[in-house]
């Protein structure tokens, strides 16, 4: 990365503290989830996962392909019943209220719970600041023109995107690189201040470069948001979670299962699980 | 660390942002009013898709019990097979039979078929392998021209070129026939076989271009495969490519036939309207199109529910060969489905090119566009390496030969009708002829075609705000709403689907007929709104199929995108997949809009035609398609004729002018995905 972007981090990230004090026991987590399963009409893909998402977190959810990490996720923000036949058991909370309760919207839980896919999908034929302006517009939020301009700046400075298009805001966010519509796709995302910070394996379709770059960025968010992230790269589990969850399939048509659930750095060095300690070592999966 | 992204709404900072416990800052329930305007959206298009359903099935059943009568008096089996058709006799009772025009039907399609099916297939391999790649694409656009020609078009260059002009090859034909019993004299100016070769220039573009589609799903490696043994161009042809495409070639022939066998007004004008079963091909005969349409003038009572009857044959047997037609190139090609809509809804080139570019790019819009598809060009051979035998060279050079033989039969028609439409219409046109009346009759010289003009551009307005609000909405139903309401509402949208798909395949005469029963009757007189009415049916399921067809090629990441924002159903609808879909469902619409506006048949039994200028929607209206037939069916005049062609001349400009937009609209939208 450039020099430029450096000094841009160090303009853009005054320092804070980042321990997070220690919790209060009768509050909620942001987000946990409950004996939870996940269907695709009669085939079961996750069954029984019991997580609960800190604040100032940022979890990693590892596993196998097909164990159902991807499916786990898209639970989170009712974002998998889009899916025709697709259904759940168990039940999520949000700050301790089921987001599958009778009174709660997909539309709301959405705008609470915000989500960054695979491959970058900004809207490649609106500009770049219309793309993070989508997210108040969709919600209603009415912005002054003033309030626009520094929502953008703000959001595109988060997402350590600002240095290199704000010349361009303009231009159809179509002509990004894919690291670049990654990290709008990030901005995007924090433009409606959401509580929690779904990323479904984010660096997946990216190239080393940016990879780092989404990473940093990540680091910098979880002062402002709970993350959960899902990676199949053990590394980068590694390098930017605070805690890890591991998921796998025992055998074949079998659903997926939460295995064990920790600090990272116990995840990878102490794993008390052998199966566990398999696939983190590279002797499985 | 990075300074807090505050709330868009500007309540900043917020509490417990950074440090300790956040708390829950947005509510896991939706404002009122943001519900209702979901299910606002929901149920408009429920209501638009349930409505045009509803009305659909108003029609059908008029029509249906119109034709009570005819059962009861000839019964099913009797008016089927009945050979005599006496509507109106000196004494006694009528009698009905349909099997004079059935077998007319079946005749005319099936020369037509036997002349099409193989220039097509010629026009098809010309355009996907032996034509240089750059001639391919302005080739197969030349020859969807053909498709775009009016049906009442092609009747007037029939009666006033092609008559005169075979019928002294005709006539030697019928004299030196020896023993071809069914090519025997006279010579009538309407005939079987005339017809059927007007029918086979207008079925042959629909036929390549499905053909055209299907050579292009032969899979690279099959045709690399046959290169790979040495096989010359027309060796791969014949033995990779015919033998995959052989299903999709009958699946395109069945879906050619299903539009010949509705084929009204060319039809009308050709073959004579003389109901016989038998007879030479030479002589004259009668469809069940061309009956109902020419008929149906003096036709009262029993007459016109005999005619109904016919009509609800001619339903069937469209509907069949669609079904069959379906199925064939359903299961001869993964896209089958949506390649016989394709076809179906008219969109020759201009819609496929632009779908094919978008399906390739893996559904996200963000990959590099792939490579041409489909067709493998031969190795060039080297100097040196043994070559091909004489034999195999002299079958191959033969092969390439009847194909641009083919090619060059199907453009000739095609060069002749343009260049007739503009030698004979072109010194008509003047400002005058746009903005004066018709004459009063056949032998008046002068005079215009405003009032046309004005009737066909008002009804193809009350057209368009028929069709497509509620074509989109439709889709819409289709495509998004019943999808995401659980299993019964996608049930629901399948079966108007499936509606949708009936009501592509029925015959614009069928059309313009229930509407007459159902509307003008009920309103007590022709009008250009039933007429408009008429056309809105025909443009309301090419609408819905091609905006259904764009909007599935929104990507889904697009949706999932608003969605994850928390933006609502209509929210995600009107800004994210409209904006995406708008060219396309413009280019549809435009295209059926040219489809409807050539319409003749429909107009017959709904807007009439009147000599004068009128706006008035209530009343009967001209149209130009009518106004061509009306100038042709009965006496030809040098007059009537001028006024003809000079009608023609203009329509076929208006619809080529649509055709065109529809084209570049889809061009330039392709232009702009590919960056």
């Amino acid at each position: 990365m450039s020099t430029e972007q450096s000094t841009a981090r160090a303009t853009e990230a005054p320092p804070g503290p980042s321990a997070p004090p220690p919790s209060a026991p009768s509050a909620p987590p942001p987000l946990r989830t409950r004996g939870l399963g996940a269907f695709f009409g009669s085939h079961k893909a996750i069954e029984d996962i019991d997580l609960d998402f800190e604040d100032n977190t940022v979890t990693a959810l590892i596993g196998p392909s097909g164990c159902g990490k991807s499916t786990y996720i898209r639970t989170l923000n009712r974002m998998h019943e889009n899916v025709p036949n697709a259904r759940i058991e168990g039940d999520v909370e949000l700050h301790g209220e089921s987001i599958y309760g009778r009174a709660a919207d997909p539309v709301a839980i959405r705008r609470a719970i915000g989500m960054v896919f695979q491959r970058p999908n900004p809207f490649p034929t609106k500009s770049i600041a219309d793309n993070v302006l989508a997210g108040p517009k969709f919600n209603r939020i009415r912005l002054s023109r003033r309030e626009r301009q520094d929502l953008v700046e703000r959001v595109l400075r988060a997402a350590g995107l600002w240095n290199e298009v704000k010349n361009r805001l303009r231009a159809p966010a179509g002509g990004l690189s894919g690291g670049q519509q990654q990290r709008l796709c990030i901005a995007r995302a924090l433009s409606i201040d959401p509580d929690v910070l779904l990323m479904d394996e984010p660096c997946s379709a990216l190239d080393p470069q940016s990879t780092d770059r989404i990473e940093e960025l990540i680091d910098q968010l979880k002062e402002r948001v709970t993350i959960v992230i899902v990676t199949h790269n053990m590394q980068q589990a590694a390098r930017v979670s605070d805690r890890t969850a591991f998921i796998t399939i025992e055998t074949d048509g079998e659903p997926g299962r939460l295995v064990e659930t920790g600090p990272t750095s116990d995840i990878f060095n102490a794993p008390s699980k052998p199966a566990t300690e398999a696939y983190v070592s590279g002797r499985f999966g | 660390m990075s300074p807090p992204p505050a709330t868009a709404a500007g309540a900043e900072p917020e509490k417990g942002s950074a440090l300790g416990r956040s708390e829950r800052r947005h509510p896991i329930t939706r404002p009122v009013a943001s519900r209702v305007a979901d299910q606002a959206y929901v149920w408009l298009c429920t209501l638009a898709a349930l409505a045009a359903m509803a009305g659909v099935g108003y029609l059908i059943y008029k029509t249906a019990a119109e034709t009570g009568e005819v059962w009861s008096t000839y019964g099913i089996w009797g008016f089927l097979t009945g050979t005599e058709w006496i509507p109106q006799p000196a004494d006694g009772q009528p009698v009905f039979g349909a099997l004079p025009f059935i077998y007319g039907t079946l005749v005319t399609s099936a020369i037509a078929m036997a002349l099409a099916v193989p220039l097509a297939i010629g026009v098809a391999l010309a355009t996907t392998v032996f034509l240089p790649r750059v001639l391919r694409g302005p080739v197969s656009a030349v020859v969807d021209l053909l498709a775009a020609v009016p049906s009442v078009v092609y009747g007037l260059w029939g009666i006033l070129v092609l008559v005169p002009t075979l019928r002294p090859a005709l006539e030697w034909v019928s004299e030196h026939n020896g023993p071809l019993g069914f090519l025997a004299g006279p010579v009538t100016s309407g005939s079987y076989l005339l017809s059927g070769m007007v029918l086979a220039i207008m079925v042959l573009p629909i036929i390549a271009a499905i053909t055209r589609e299907v050579f292009l799903t032969v899979p690279v490696d099959q045709q690399e495969g046959a290169y790979a043994l040495g096989a010359t161009r027309w060796e791969m042809v014949r033995d990779a490519m015919l033998p995959w495409a052989r299903s999709g070639i009958v699946g395109a022939s069945a879906l050619g036939l299903g539009r010949a066998v509705g084929e009204t007004i060319a039809l009308a004008l050709l073959l004579g309207n003389v109901p016989n079963v038998g007879g030479s091909l030479l002589g004259p005969g009668s469809t069940l199109a061309g009956v109902i349409a020419l008929e149906f003038g003096e036709a009262f009572d029993v007459h016109l529910a005999a005619l109904t009857a016919l009509a609800l044959v001619l339903f069937v047997i469209a509907f069949i060969i669609n079904a069959l037609a379906r199925l064939l190139v359903a299961r001869s090609s993964g896209g089958g489905e949506s390649l016989v809509r394709r076809a179906l809804t008219n969109r020759g080139l201009a819609g496929l090119g632009t779908i094919r570019a978008r399906e390739q790019e893996g559904g996200d819009g963000l990959d590099e566009p792939a490579d041409e598809p489909g067709i493998v060009e031969p190795p060039r051979r080297l100097a040196g390496l043994p070559s091909v035998s004489t034999s195999r060279r002299v079958r191959s050079y033969a092969a390439e030969g009847t194909v641009y033989l083919a090619l060059a039969l199907a453009l000739i028609p095609l060069g002749a009708i343009l260049y007739e439409i503009v030698r004979n219409g072109l010194p008509a046109i003047s400002w005058d002829f746009l903005t004066t009346e018709q004459p009063p009759d056949a032998f008046t010289p002068g005079g215009g075609i405003s009032n046309a003009l004005v009737g066909t551009l008002i009804m193809m307005g009350i057209a368009t705000a028929v069709a497509a609000p509620l074509g989109v909405l439709t889709a819409l139903f289709i495509n998004d709403v019943a999808a995401g309401l659980g299993p019964g509402f996608r049930r629901i949208g399948d079966a108007v689907g499936f509606f949708v798909d009936i009501l592509l395949g029925v015959p614009s005469v069928v059309v313009g007929l229930t509407v007459y029963l159902a509307l003008v009757l009920a309103m007590g007189n022709f009008s250009a709104l039933a007429g408009g009415i008429a056309l809105g049916i025909i443009m309301f399921p090419i609408v819905v199929r091609a905006t259904d067809e764009i909007l599935r090629l929104v990507p889904e990441a697009q949706r999932e995108a608003a969605e994850a924002l928390g933006a609502p159903r209509w929210r995600t609808t009107v800004s994210v997949v409209l904006p995406a879909a708008a060219p396309g469902i413009l280019t549809g619409t435009m295209l059926a809009l040219a489809r409807a506006s050539g319409e003749a048949a429909p107009l017959l039994f709904t807007s009439l035609g009147w000599q004068f200028l009128s706006t008035d929607v209530l009343a009967p209206i001209a149209a130009l398609p009518q106004l061509i037939f009306a100038n042709m069916v009965d006496i030809q005049t040098p007059e009537s004729t001028e006024l003809a062609w000079g009608a023609a001349f203009v329509l076929v400009a208006m619809i080529l002018f649509l055709n065109l937009i529809a084209r570049l609209i889809a061009r330039f939208t392709r232009s702009l995905e590919v960056r």
